[in-house]
């Protein structure tokens, strides 16, 4: 059987990837200046009310542990550093933008950000993923899905189902029944975004590190392969039944052993309580 | 990838030790408990030998295992709000 599409057919066709959100293609532009100032940066955070008041909750919420209340923008900027509120202002426009109640695929996503973060801080390899970056990589490393879910229900619903009765990961049957996997969509959608190239490799090669174009790719996703699987085994993959499978190389790759899987999941375990707070921020 | 299922008040997983070697895991309690997870299994000549707490034998599973087992002792007896397996 042919695959019904290939990338291109499919962009040029059937999915409109979202555009970005004009505050986040702003800031993104702004930060890349030499010589921004960090009133330059709360300006035009504080243009979007929507997006400055998710950004002002997500500062206030436990998973940034910020001890003083922290009531404005301007103070957000100064009190966590440029890159910091980067981040927060793409996780608050993630937010706006494709949550759409508190689904089992959001909640996924949520989850494995903050299992990134303990992956990322636990890992003793060179991952290239900084702690303050990691939980965008987890929050968006499955938006190929909900991108899919929107355009292409019937097709993205049989192979799920397909997926769960043959026991067979689900990206490996969306290839076949769709022809494109949520790792390369996802990923077209991070370029468009002119997100960091880092985040871009870490969602393709997330199921299949062969896609990596490069070592520093294959660590980023390996290492969002092991914060995935953490998930999945907790119950929190996303699917029904999600199938637990993993390449064997990301355990080499992120120089994970066995023991130190124990403080691993005890970290991830002790901040689950962040996940219920996470989305409610995000509605 | 670990195949569990219930018996009794355990929960039990069939899946193969790093060596290759088949294997079972015994969920009876909290991962608060050192024998709450006991490791069953069997020499290369074929004798079970006694049950192992699972952090005694920690690098004859894979990390891939050891993640399945905490995570599944954390569904079925942890207090973190994880949803229960649908375990027959």
């Amino acid at each position: 059987m042919t695959a019904p599409h290939n990338i291109q057919s499919l962009l040029d066709g059937i999915v409109t990837l979202p555009s970005v959100p004009s505050t986040l293609a702003r800031i993104t532009s702004l930060v890349q200046e030499p010589d921004v100032s960090l009133s330059q940066v709360g300006r035009v955070i504080a243009t979007d009310p929507a997006i400055a008041l998710k950004t002002l909750r997500l500062v206030n919420s436990a998973f940034y542990g910020v001890r003083q209340k922290v009531t404005s923008v301007e103070h957000a900027v100064t009190l966590l550093g440029i890159k910091v509120i980067q981040n927060l202002v793409l996780t608050a426009t993630v937010f706006d933008t494709f949550h759409k109640g508190a689904d089992q695929l959001f909640r996924h996503s949520v989850a494995c950000g903050i299992a990134m973060r303990a992956v990322v801080e636990s890992s003793k390899a060179e991952l290239g993923v900084k702690p303050d970056d990691a939980f965008v990589f987890g929050l968006l490393h499955d938006v190929g899905k909900i991108i899919l879910e929107e355009f292409l229900p019937e097709e993205y619903s049989n192979a799920v189902q397909l997926s769960c009765t043959r026991e067979v990961p689900s990206w490996q049957v969306e290839r076949e029944v769709i022809g494109v996997d949520h790792a390369e969509l996802g990923a077209r959608l991070a370029e468009n975004w002119k997100l960091p190239e880092l985040l871009v490799g870490a969602i393709t090669g997330h199921h299949d590190l062969d896609q990596c174009a490069d070592d520093d790719a294959r660590a980023s996703a390996a290492s969002l392969s092991v914060a995935n699987f953490l998930c999945s085994a907790c119950g929190l993959g996303g699917m029904a039944r999600p199938i637990l499978w993993v390449d064997e190389n990301v355990w080499s790759i992120t120089q994970t052993s066995s023991a130190q899987v124990l403080p691993l999941v005890d970290r991830f375990v002790q901040e689950l309580p962040t996940v219920e707070e996470l989305i409610k921020v995000a509605a | 990838m670990i195949t569990w299922r219930k018996q009794g008040a355990a929960v039990v997983g069939a899946f193969s030790l790093a060596d290759g070697r088949e294997s079972k895991i015994v969920l009876v309690a909290g991962r608060d408990n050192s024998r709450g997870a006991m490791v069953v299994s069997a020499t290369s000549g074929g004798e079970t030998v006694e049950p192992v707490p699972l952090s005694e034998c920690l690098e004859t599973l894979e990390p891939g295992s050891v993640i399945e087992v905490l995570c599944m002792q954390e569904r079925v007896f942890g207090d973190s709000g994880l949803e229960a397996p649908d375990l027959t």
